[in-house]
C-alpha cells in the first residue's frame, strides 16, 4: 500500500511511535486493505452487492482504485494476509477490523445487522487509542491555538470538543448535531462547550473563526447546501480544517465508518472539489492516507469595482 | 451512573494536592487535610462518571467491545469511577443491558 511517509512522519510522529513505528503503522493499514477484500469477496459471492449501499460503494471504489478488483466487481489482484503489527495501537486498529469483521459483511451489507451492535463499535472506535491519538495529531497538523470561536457540525457524542478543549481555550465552542439524544450526551462529557441539536448549520446563527470538519463529511445528506450554510458563518478569512477518510485511503476503515451510518463516499479529489466550491485550498496536508487533511479558509469578500466614469 | 465535576489543585494554605468532587448546592471546596475553605474558581475542573453499583450482566456483548476498552471499563467498575470519554460507552452499554446499574 502506497503511503505517503514524508506527512505521515512530519504530521503524525506520536501516532507512528505509539503504533510502534512505520513499518508497524504500514502492517496496520495493509489488513485494513486485506479485510476489505475479504469483505467485497464475501458481499459479491452472495450476491448482496448493491451500489446504492455507502458502505458496498466504499468497499467498491476504494477496491477499484487500488486495482484489487475491476469494474465489474471481479478480483483483479489477491491481497495476501499480511504480518500481524505487534504495536499496541496498530493491534488495536486491526482489532477494530476484526470486531466489524465479527459482525458479518453480508449482514451489513443487506442491511439485517443489528444496529446497537453498530453504535456500540462507532462508541467504541471514537475511544479506542489510536483514534484519539490520530485526532490529536489533527489538530496539532492544522496548527490550531487558543482564542477561536470554534463551530463543530455533526458534532455526535463530543468526543472532538473533548479532545479540542484538552489541549486549547477557545472563545466559544459550538457543536450541533440532527440527534438529539446524541446532543444530551455530548452536554454532558463536555459541560464547558455548547451543544444544539440542529439538522443542519442552516438553521444557526454567529460568526465562527474556525470549523472543525474531522471524519465530518459523510454525515451530510446534502453537502454542498450544508458547506454554504457553513460558510455563511465562518468570518472571511476563517479557517475549515478538513479530516476526512476517502476512498483512496484505508478501505477498512472507511467501509467500517460508513456502515455507521454515512450518507456518501468521496475520493479526495471529490473532497477538494466539493468544499473548493465555497473555500479556498489553503494547504494539503495529506492527500489520501492515513485521510485526506488540508485546511481550507473562506475568501475574503473581493473589494467594490471603481465605478467607470 | 453519572457525570461529577471534580476539583484538582494544590491547597493554599498546606500546600498539598487537591482532588475534591462538587456537592451540587455547596459552593465552597474545603482541603480534606487541612480543612481549609478554598474558592474552587482558580481550580482545574475535571469531569468523572461516578458509577456506583455497576456489573456486567450480558458479558457476550461486552465482548464485542475493543480489549483496550473491556479492560477500561472492568478497571472502572472496580474503582467506581471512570474516565469522561467512557460516559457515551458506558451509557450505551447500559441501555443495551450489558451493564446493569443499581
Amino acid at each position: 500500500m502506497y503511503l505517503e511517509f514524508r506527512s505521515v512522519l512530519k504530521y503524525f510522529r506520536d501516532y507512528v511511535e505509539a503504533s510502534g513505528g512505520i513499518s508497524e503503522v504500514k502492517k496496520g493499514f495493509d489488513w485494513s486493505v486485506w479485510y476489505a477484500a475479504k469483505w467485497w469477496l464475501e458481499i459479491h459471492s452472495a450476491g448482496a452487492v448493491n451500489l446504492k449501499k455507502p458502505f458496498v460503494k466504499a468497499l467498491y471504489l476504494s477496491l477499484l482504485a487500488m486495482r484489487i478488483i475491476d469494474e465489474d466487481g471481479n478480483i483483479h489482484k489477491e491481497v495476501k494476509k499480511p504480518e500481524l503489527p505487534k504495536g499496541l495501537y496498530a493491534r488495536e486498529w486491526v482489532e477494530m477490523h476484526q470486531l466489524f469483521d465479527e459482525l458479518g459483511a453480508v449482514k451489513v451489507a443487506r442491511d439485517e445487522v443489528d444496529r446497537n451492535s453498530l453504535d456500540l463499535l462507532f462508541s467504541d472506535i471514537q475511544v479506542m487509542g489510536w483514534h484519539r491519538l490520530m485526532v490529536n495529531a489533527f489538530l496539532n497538523a492544522f496548527g490550531e491555538s487558543d482564542g477561536h470561536a470554534v463551530l463543530e457540525p455533526f458534532s455526535r457524542e463530543g468526543h472532538l470538543a473533548q479532545l479540542y478543549l484538552e489541549s486549547y481555550k477557545p472563545a466559544a465552542y459550538l457543536g450541533y448535531d440532527p440527534n438529539p439524544s446524541l446532543v444530551e450526551v455530548a452536554k454532558q462529557v463536555v459541560p464547558n462547550a455548547t451543544f444544539v441539536a440542529a439538522p443542519s448549520a442552516c438553521q444557526l446563527s454567529g460568526q465562527f473563526d474556525v470549523v472543525l470538519l474531522v471524519e465530518k463529511l459523510q454525515w451530510m445528506a446534502d453537502p454542498v447546501r450544508e458547506l454554504d450554510c457553513i460558510s455563511k458563518l465562518l468570518k472571511p478569512g476563517g479557517k475549515l480544517y478538513v479530516a476526512q477518510p476517502v476512498a483512496d485511503s484505508t478501505p477498512g476503515y472507511l467501509a467500517i465508518l460508513t456502515a455507521m451510518g454515512a450518507q456518501h463516499v468521496y475520493t479526495w479529489t471529490e473532497v477538494e472539489q466539493l468544499i473548493g466550491i465555497r473555500f479556498a485550498l489553503e494547504k494539503r496536508l495529506v492527500k489520501t492516507i492515513p485521510f485526506y487533511v488540508a485546511i481550507f479558509a473562506k475568501p475574503h469578500p473581493r473589494p467594490a469595482r471603481e465605478t467607470l466614469r | 451512573m453519572k457525570l461529577v465535576k471534580v476539583f484538582k489543585g494544590v491547597c493554599p494554605k498546606c500546600g498539598s494536592p487537591l482532588t475534591v468532587e462538587e456537592v451540587p448546592g455547596v459552593k465552597e471546596v474545603r482541603c480534606p487535610r487541612c480543612n481549609f475553605s478554598i474558592d474552587p474558581s482558580g481550580f482545574t475542573i475535571d469531569v468523572v462518571v461516578r458509577l456506583g453499583d455497576c456489573e456486567i450482566r450480558d458479558w457476550e456483548r461486552f465482548g464485542q467491545l475493543s480489549s483496550t476498552n473491556q479492560e477500561r471499563v472492568l478497571q472502572a467498575l472496580e474503582s467506581g469511577l471512570a474516565p469522561r470519554e467512557l460516559y457515551p460507552l458506558l451509557l450505551k452499554l447500559k441501555e443495551m443491558g450489558v451493564l446493569i446499574c443499581t
